[in-house]
């Protein structure tokens, strides 16, 4: 693999992992909302 | 033999059990009154309830584990409830009188719940021995629930600068960016997967000590990534100062298509695929995201698409009507089948306006915050409420036309088609941005500048920060949003400059009550009829218009 391939499949992985976890951590508040916050 | 002559077995193999996992906590003197106080109360007919509620084949075949696993879910229950109410004041429970909570009528009320809601089985007792603490249940929810929200907002602001930084550090030093990139990628980000991966389980386990513990971890692991980062941008640029390095190109990469199981559906996506040229640059992966994660569970694929997964359990877990269009998808590829377009026709209605994350949408999905789930039927009023509305605003001339499935594709696909021409204006220089029409999207720090801070209508700081939505064709559409927790004014920033200040009335008594049953209220910042005249005052100051939401 071209060092520009792997540097282009490094840096798409990073940003999309970078998105992800930011929506993970939005779902992650959801989550802790219903757990321990609504219905009480 | 009858259930409750297994219990002395089941209650030392359950406390041996939790003893391994929690035996050096402070928390465990606590833990060990209160489960014996629940042994002490519970009787033959409540733990028959139990175990035949929450273990009913077991129950029959194999008592002694049916008595076993109820015990175990009272157990964990109970020492969530402590780590809830150990959050505000851990001393209180102290004073607790464990053999005068009313324990029988509480583990009478458990039968009605899941077995696996160990969140709200855990709330149920928290009431109760909080009751006993002098605690108010609010006052556990504001603790916990603030400082998650607090942790993860601080958090995503944390990521965005990350990648912030990594832009600004390929624009110095494209060697240098290679080293960063792959540092992140082998060391930070694994951290911080751990992390979430270990938040999540707490969730999972209701346990808000140990959640907000975490939470606290995952923060630090993203702040340390920035630190970090920020020193080698910092040395980068000292160097380049001295010797200017040349900046590398790279091109969006492309993604390759999903195989489809029947012929029908492999046509449809290779058309998609076609069309979308599957390719793309963030903002159209944004805008696509959703659809693929919905194909992949509409058509069971998720195993296969390990990235999807997770995705698809962020959206499941914010909103469960994604479910439903998911089940919808699978319809639509029959009706596809069939040539019958009309119902396919509304689904991409709703994907659409669950793909541009419509101002609209959230802020009516915002006002059902406080509910378990938002009921699948508001969004499907809402899409064909807004359906008019909405096609104005992003297509322009094709307002109210009915279209076919085939225009409606060929819509999405000139949506896609400008997202991939533009460059939304959030002065980042990115990979996909050359020879492209800079597009203004308000940033909502923007908003928070005009509002300085605070609600300009009630005072409270209590301002809740919306992401930018769009980009949404005309610029015009683009729109940053701040909503206040006290008084549940929302205010819109657009990004042709117009601004937008949306009280929830102008009615002194609806609004009083409003603020009255509001559980995320402003107590420093009780309603008075000061409010409606704070508008008016707002509105003419800063040339916002006024449109009350009711």
């Amino acid at each position: 693999m071209s060092r520009d391939r792997e540097l282009e499949e490094r840096e798409k992985r990073v940003f999309e992992e970078l998105e992800r976890l930011k929506r993970i951590l939005k779902a992650l508040n959801v989550r802790a909302k219903r757990v321990f916050g609504e219905g009480r | 033999m009858t259930y409750i002559e297994y219990l002395d077995e089941a209650a030392d193999t359950v406390v041996d059990e939790m003893r391994r996992e929690h035996g050096g906590d402070e928390m465990w003197k606590y833990f060990e009154e209160s489960f014996n106080a629940v042994l002490d109360h519970i009787d033959e007919s409540i733990l028959a309830s139990l175990a035949e509620a929450w273990y009913p084949e077991q129950a029959e075949a194999f008592p002694s584990q049916a008595v076993t696993n109820t015990l175990r879910v009272l157990a964990r229950a109970i020492w969530s409830a402590l780590s809830s109410l150990s959050t505000v004041d851990e001393k209180r429970l102290e004073k607790v009188d464990w053999d005068a909570i009313d324990w029988r009528p509480l583990l009478e009320r458990l039968v009605d719940f899941d077995k696996s809601d160990v969140g709200g089985i855990a709330r149920e007792i928290a009431k109760e021995i909080g009751r006993a603490a002098g605690v108010a249940p609010e006052t556990v929810e504001k603790q916990i629930v603030g400082f998650a929200e607090a942790a993860v907002t601080e958090s995503l602001s944390y990521i965005d600068s990350l990648k912030r930084l990594l832009e600004s550090a390929k624009e110095i030093d494209a060697e240098a960016y290679k080293e960063i990139l792959k540092r992140i990628e082998e060391t930070f980000l694994p951290k911080i997967r751990a992390r979430i991966t270990k938040t999540s389980e707490k969730i999972s386990e209701a346990n808000a000590k140990e959640f907000i513990a975490a939470v606290t971890e995952t923060l630090k692991a993203v702040r340390d990534a920035i630190n970090t980062l920020t020193k080698s941008v910092e040395e980068l640029r000292k160097a380049a100062a001295e010797k200017p390095a040349k900046p590398v190109a790279v091109k969006p990469t492309v993604r390759p298509v999903p195989v489809g199981e029947t012929a029908a559906e492999q046509e449809y996506l290779n058309r998609l695929a076609t069309k979308w040229k599957w390719g793309y640059s963030p903002e159209t992966a944004e805008f696509l995201a959703p659809l693929t994660v919905v194909w992949a569970v509409a058509t069971d694929r998720l195993d296969e698409y390990p990235d999807l997964r997770e995705e698809a359990k962020m959206w499941i877990a914010l909103n469960r009507f994604v479910w439903s269009s998911a089940v919808g998808f699978k319809r639509g590829f029959l009706e596809i089948e069939k040539g019958d377009f009309e119902w396919s026709l509304r689904f991409f209605d709703v994907m659409r306006l669950i793909e541009n994350r419509s101002p609209e949408l959230l802020e009516i999905l915002a006002r059902f915050r406080s509910r378990d789930e938002v009921p699948t039927g508001i969004v499907y009023s809402l899409a064909e409420s807004k359906l008019y509305e909405f096609r104005r605003t992003v297509h322009g001339p094709e307002l109210g036309k009915e279209v076919t499935l085939r225009e409606l594709e060929e819509i999405i696909s000139r949506r896609v088609a400008w997202l991939e021409e533009i460059e939304v204006e959030t002065g980042k220089t990115s990979p996909w941005s050359a020879g492209k029409t800079r597009v203004a999207v308000p940033r909502p720090q923007r908003l928070l500048t005009i509002l300085r801070g605070r609600c300009p209508v009630c005072g409270s700081e209590k301002l809740e920060l919306s992401q930018v939505y769009g980009p949404y064709n005309p610029p015009s559409a683009n729109c940053a949003i701040a909503t206040c927790l006290n008084c549940h004014t929302v205010y819109r920033l657009y990004g042709d400059g117009r601004g937008v200040i949306a009280p929830p009335t102008l009615d002194p008594e609806k609004w009083r009550q409003r603020w009255e049953n509001n559980p995320a209220k402003d107590s420093k910042h009780p309603f008075t009829e000061e409010w409606i005249k704070n508008v008016d005052v707002f509105a003419k100051a800063k040339g916002f218009s006024v449109e009350p939401q009711f």
